[in-house]
This record gives C-alpha cells, structure tokens and sequence, in this order.
C-alpha cells in the first residue's frame, strides 16, 4: 500500500511567536527573536544570548499541578500540537499514529534533580524525575491528552529529530499503518549547566550585545550559532483522510533521505548530507532541476555553513546556483531537536504563500558559500517542489520533499 | 621540566588516554589520538585547572605540545 500523504495542519512554539501566523509573520519580515537570557545568570560565559521563548504561559492548556509533574520540553510541545490539531480541525482518531522528536528531552529535570542530590542529598530526589525527564515522556503525556492509541515512537538523532520524527509520520501513513499522524520536534534547551558545555564547545556566536544581529548563517563574518528553545508539530493524513473531511492542506510530502556520516560526531560532513539529499529526490522521482527552494539547516557556525554548500553543490551542480535557499537560525536560534520540524514549517507557508522567507544578517558574501541564501529580504516566487534540511550531531541526516 | 609544563602533560594524559612518557614536546594533539573536539575539551581543561581564560586565537595556534604548554604559561601571565 502507498498512500499520498498531506500536511494539514501547523502548530509552532518559537522565539518568535505562538501559532503558525505570528511566526510566519515575523519570519517574512526578518524580525529575530534573539535576546539576552533571563532565565540564568550568563554574565560570566562566552555566550549571554539565546531565542528564549519569554511570552509563553503553560498555564493556557496545561493545570498547575501538570506543570508541575512535566518538563518544560512536554510544554513547548504540547502548545505546538494544540496549535496543528485547531489548524487542521481535525478529530483525531484513536489509530493516529504519533512520533515525537527531540534531541534533549527534558534535560532541565535532569539537571535540577542533580542540583538537588548534590546540595541536599539523596532523600531530597523526587520520584518523578525519570517521568519527567526521559525522552518519550513527551509522547506519553501528547498520547493521553488526545487518546492516541496508534503507532509511534520518540526519535533522538539531536538537531534531525524534528524532521525524522516527520519524515516517520509520513513513512508509517504511506506505508498503511495509520491514515492520520501527529509529529513534530520539541526541545527546552536552555538548562544552565548544559548550556556551560554549548559555551565550553565555542560554537555559539559572541555577539553578545548585538542579540538580534548575532547569528549569521552563509556570511563571512559568521562566528557561531546561537540556542533557542522551541517546539514545532504538524497533522499529516493520507490522501483518504483529506478527501473524506474535506479538510484543507499546505501540501504533500513526497520524499524522505536518510543517512550517517559515518565520521566525526561533530563535524558535518559533505559525503553523508549529499546522500541523504539524493535518497529524498529519488523517492520523491524528481530531478534536481525541479527544486525551486531549499529550507537549509544554516547554523551559521564557519563549517556547518561551508559543509551544506558543498552539499548542496555536490547534488545540484550548476542548478545550485539558480535555488534560492534560507535559514531560519537567526530568527529562532537553534532549536535543535525541534528545528527540522519548524524548518519544515517555514517551508509549508512557503509554499502557501509564494513567498521565500529571508537569511537575514547577511552582510558579507564569502567565496566558500556563494549560493543564493535569499539575504535579508523576503522574495515573491512560486514553489512546486522544496527540500527542507536538518543535519545533526552524530552524523544523521534528513532531507524532506515538499510538493504544492 | 618545570612545574606548569609537567602539570599539562598530566592534563593531556588524563584527557587523551595515553602515558605521560609518550607526549614528546614535539607531538601534536592529533599525533596523540585527537581531534579538533578533544582540542576543546583540553582548553577547557586547562582553563579550569589553571584558572585561566584562553582566547580563541590562541586555541586555533595550538598546534605541537610545545605550543600548548607556551600558550597556558602566556595566559597564566596575563592573569597575573
């Protein structure tokens, strides 16, 4: 069996703004949502900045008591999973399938409760420390609230674990295991004594008074990505589904490319990223001349950038050059774990729209990244096939085809 | 050798696994087994139990053990 499957509802947590309109808002128009960070002391580290999310509230879907009992990772996703089930008005099914993605899953647990035992010993632990902090609580708390008793599991492959969680989705309705699924990514990232190892690794940008202007994917003057926390969710359904509600969709997912660098478990590598991007084409029966735009992983660290232009290079040839492409880091931060999802995101509007989201802070070009990264302003240009990339520690890589 | 120089070979020992006797001043870090990752986990070694602060620039310099061991003095004097 191999059903088509349709995105047909978002649902987005991010620096920039709660809902799909305010983020695609702000991403349109280049506003970044990079600021100082408020929730920890910083004045001492490398890094003061980062995309926190300061206007969310859990208390709008979620009691007292179940913020309590949950981690900030299980809040961001399920105010983005709310947001993609009114988009699509759907009655989701108890066969929906659920995959959840996240690179650090309720990392803030882990650390507190460590505080704890070190500071005021053993008896002090709470008992829901593993409930709250492993990596499928998430999925197990999503589960409940909406009576998904379909196929599912939570992936962590770091900064892909958004988009694999998507591409899954799309797998397991193609394959006929489900005809609706709900998945997307989600990470809390900034945890204070993890965010100390971000600054001990000297990846993240120093452009501590210029928040805003930090983060520069594909310039010359880039100097490191900045973190943000966030959560991205989106409804898929097979084409069955869509035709028997009658139900709106952005448009079809139609491939998915996976693979290891089978190198550093750091360092991007050219040889993997290209094989995932081929893999994706290939499934999708496009050539690469059909692409029309690229949502790019753009961390903008000195090699991260390099490594995807080669990539990119290395697949598209000389139609390299004729894609326009952008990165949505600077407006968000990295939000690792949740980053290919609302990559993705950015990549359905659009398509909706026709419009081509901005890299903004790009300021000077550099002979190594010579693409087209679309700087700083919006374009107006209609999409019939896109890829969105994520590319993450460890060496796994994912690329998703998008067709409107 | 002196103190400081005999405190970071400890350091790399520990940080790269291998024997003290076998990081000769003219080795560099990758001769020893690492890479660019364990580079920054040895700054960041250093930092901590020298208490210093060592400056991007003088990461990308360092390149043999030498150079290493002059970079940690260089900073332990600027703290000064």
């Amino acid at each position: 069996m191999t059903n088509r499957v349709f995105i047909t509802g978002l649902g987005v947590v991010s620096a920039i703004g709660i809902g799909k309109d305010a983020f695609w808002n702000s991403t349109v128009e280049g506003k970044s949502g990079i600021k100082k960070i408020t929730f920890f002391e910083t004045s001492h580290l490398r890094s003061h900045i980062a995309g926190e999310i300061t206007d969310f509230d859990p208390l709008k879907i979620l009691d007292k008591k179940e913020i309590k009992d949950t981690d900030r990772v299980t809040h961001l996703a399920l105010t983005a999973v709310d947001e993609a089930i009114k988009d699509s008005n759907i009655s989701l099914s108890d066969d929906c399938a659920l995959v959840v993605g996240t690179g650090l899953g309720g990392i803030s647990t882990d650390n507190i409760q460590h505080k704890v035992y070190y500071t005021k010993g053993y008896r002090f632990v709470s008992p829901l420390t593993i409930p709250m902090g492993m990596y499928n609580a998430t999925e197990c708390h999503i589960s409940k609230r909406y009576g998904i008793m379909g196929a599912g599991y939570t992936i962590s492959t770091a900064c892909a674990s958004g988009l694999n969680a998507i591409g899954e989705g799309f797998r397991l309705i193609k394959e006929g295991y489900a005809q609706q699924a709900l998945c997307g990514g989600t990470d809390a990232t900034l945890s204070e004594s993890i965010f100390c190892a971000w600054c001990a690794m000297r990846i993240l940008s120093r452009r501590n008074d210029d928040p805003q202007g930090a983060c520069r994917p594909y310039s010359k003057d880039r100097d490191g990505m900045v973190l943000g926390e966030g959560a991205g969710f989106v409804v898929l359904e097979s084409e069955q589904s869509v035709i028997e509600r009658s139900a709106k969709t952005y448009c079809e997912i139609v491939g998915y490319g996976l693979s290891h660098d089978a190198n550093h478990i750091t360092a991007p590598d050219v040889r993997g990223q290209a094989i995932a991007i081929k893999k994706a084409l290939k499934f999708a029966n496009i050539q690469p001349s059909e692409v029309d735009y690229i949502n790019c992983h753009g961390t903008g660290t000195l090699l991260n950038d390099k490594v995807e232009t080669d990539s990119i290079k290395n697949v598209f040839g000389e139609h390299a050059y004729k894609i326009p492409m952008s990165a949505i880091k600077p407006l968000i931060g990295h939000t690792l774990g949740a980053s290919g999802a609302i990559g993705l995101i950015a990549t359905c509007l659009a398509i909706k729209h026709s419009v081509i989201p901005p890299t903004i802070n790009y300021t000077e070009p550099d002979p190594e990244c010579d693409l087209d990264y679309t700087p700083n302003k919006a374009r107006q240009k209609d999409i019939n096939f896109a890829l969105c990339n994520a590319f993450g520690f460890g060496g796994n890589n994912a690329v998703i085809v998008l067709r409107r | 050798m002196d103190d400081i120089a005999l405190k970071v070979k400890k350091i790399i020992a520990e940080e790269l696994q291998v024997d003290e006797a076998d990081i000769s001043d003219s080795a560099s870090i990758s001769d020893l087994g690492g890479d660019s990752l364990k580079a920054l986990a040895l700054v960041s070694a250093f930092e901590a139990n020298f208490d210093i602060t060592i400056p991007d620039e003088d990461v990308m310099a360092m390149n043999t053990i030498e150079s290493v061991i002059d970079i940690v003095k260089k900073n332990l004097k600027k703290d000064d």
